[in-house]
């Protein structure tokens, strides 16, 4: 099971808002929904094989037979 | 004539024969948009001078015997998001207000080479980020059955236009259901095409990785003529595939006897049980036209959907972050609010979501699709509900209940498989509907289901005057 991100991490500002505030209580929203997403994450990429790769979705809707 | 009713072939034949004018079609059209933008504010710019002077040119080439594309000398409307030379497409934002475009959007460009002209740039949703039609800076959007209403996003303005027959078909946008909501939502049809089948080259960039182009009609003949005019490689968009366009239209008429439609019963029960049944009522329609029910099981939605919001968050984010670090008070509420959230997705993650999507595909191909054709799935997951219940700005409800509406419709672009969106058979004053999602490319098929269904379930105008 991942583990929880620790407050500190999950309400640190990433340098790609550049300033932009986020009010407290949305970053605790925030924090609370990407907690989901990012135990989806990483369940998904230990399951994954190593070779899965960006590429393979466009090849895979190409690959399909008229 | 009856032009408000006309379908798009109905409507390109009467003005090539010229049994109507496009200039009499044109001027129609725009008479019915303002008076359905005065209820629904479904228009952002009325195009009047362009449109006129458009159809009368199309008038004369009639006239003189000129060659004539398809949709010759037909009025559109289009969802404002796409580039048209010398314009600014203000999607759905105040942002925007500065450069014109130099270029036409690729699916603009070949509809306009096919013959038609665009009358107005219809609503959406701010940046197209938002599945209800609510728009905090432009005003929302109101659905033409019922005003109190949703229209669904972010492809409002394309579904209103279409139900009230301001035209027979537009263009709208689907990342998460932003064409298959709103046409549920107005009772119309829609159909978000296969990811790689369409050029979004000028299209305005929301999440690249599950932007689709597609079109909105009541009729899905008109379906079918739309997505063979925009389909298509294009130099433009490296993603556009290099397959052959179909004749969508060549086979649409031909009899389902024997396709089996796919359900998933487990899934279909996280809906509101007056859905479920909404659901059964469109399936018994196919049966009755020869297609077969048979049970079918999709992997973990709910966590195809997180792996959605993976890609979606902070491509949303990439594209649309600049705009909020500049003109963060320029923002409606919900979409700063949501715009903010991708700023906090890690690469890593949002790299496992892109490297998982051809496995989970493969594996829904093998699986899921073993022995269905199609399967069907709600497109709301609930009654269609009102602007006011869905009002939740950037509030605490925000995920939770943008989440509950896109539900049946967000996995389905990270599949990047194509969906058709049918209204429901009608049993109350409010529409909704549901979608049939194929393999990769079964466009063809998807449109032949859709036309076997329209055969009982025929289109209807929304009852707006």
């Amino acid at each position: 099971m991942p583990t929880k991100p620790s407050q500190s991490s999950a309400l640190a500002m990433p340098s790609s808002l550049e300033g932009h505030i986020v009010p407290p209580e949305r970053l605790e929203l925030i924090a609370a929904h990407m907690h989901g997403l990012a135990a989806t994450a990483l369940a998904v990429s230990d399951e994954l094989p190593l070779q899965a790769d960006v590429g393979d979705f466009v090849a895979t809707l190409e690959a399909e037979k008229d | 004539m009856e032009l408000r009713s006309a379908s798009l072939t109905s409507l390109a034949a009467a003005i090539a024969s010229g049994k109507t004018s496009s200039q009499e079609a044109t001027a129609q059209a725009l008479l019915r948009a303002r008076a359905v933008h005065e209820k629904t504010n479904a228009v952002i710019t009325f195009e009047d001078e362009a449109a006129l002077a458009s159809a009368k040119a199309a008038d004369a080439a009639v006239a003189a015997n000129r060659p004539l594309g398809p949709l010759h000398g037909v009025p559109l409307a289009h969802k404002d998001m796409f580039d048209r030379r010398g314009r600014i497409p203000s999607w759905g934002a105040k942002i925007r207000k500065d450069v014109a475009c130099t270029t036409d959007a690729t699916v603009i460009a070949r509809l306009e080479a096919a013959g038609s002209h665009q009358i107005a740039a219809l609503h959406l949703t701010e940046f197209a980020f938002g599945p209800t039609g609510h728009n905090y800076v432009l005003g929302h959007a109101r659905n033409p059955w019922n005003l109190d209403h949703i229209t669904g996003g972010s492809s409002s303005g394309s579904a209103i236009a279409v139900a009230t027959g301001v035209v027979p078909a537009a263009l709208g946008s689907d990342t998460a259901g932003s064409l298959r909501l709103p046409a549920a939502a107005c009772g119309v049809a829609s159909l978000k095409p296969t990811y790689t089948r369409v050029s979004r080259a000028g299209a305005m960039p929301l999440s690249a990785s599950l932007d689709c182009v597609g079109p909105i009609a009541r009729d899905v003949g008109d379906l079918a003529i739309m997505l063979g005019l925009i389909a298509g490689a294009d130099g433009r968009d490296g993603v556009a595939s290099r397959r052959a366009v179909a004749d969508y239209t060549r086979h649409i008429d031909e009899p389902v006897t024997g396709l089996r439609i796919g359900v998933d019963e487990s899934l279909l029960a996280i809906a509101d049980a007056s859905v479920q049944k909404r659901v059964d009522t469109a399936l018994r329609v196919f049966e009755a036209a020869g297609a077969i029910r048979v049970a079918v099981k999709f992997p973990d939605w709910g966590m195809l959907d997180r792996l959605t919001q993976l890609l979606q968050l902070p491509e949303v984010a990439s594209a649309h972050g600049r705009h909020l670090r500049r003109r963060a008070a320029d923002f409606g509420p919900q979409v700063r609010a949501r715009t903010e959230f991708g700023h906090f997705v890690s690469g890593a993650d949002h790299q496992t979501a892109l490297r998982a999507r051809g496995t989970m595909l493969r594996r829904i191909l093998a699986e899921t699709y073993a022995n269905a054709d199609v399967a069907i799935l709600p497109t709301f997951a609930d009654p269609l509900p009102t602007i006011e219940a869905l009002d939740v700005s950037g509030g605490p409800q925000l995920q939770a209940a943008m989440g509950r509406v896109v539900l049946y419709c967000r996995p389905v672009n990270y599949l990047g498989l194509p969906a058709l969106t049918l209204p429901y058979p009608r049993e109350s004053a409010l529409p909704n509907g549901f979608q049939l999602i194929g393999r990769p490319f079964a466009e063809a098929m998807l449109l032949q289901l859709g036309t076997a269904y329209q055969r009982t379930i025929k289109p209807e105008l929304a009852p707006l005057q």
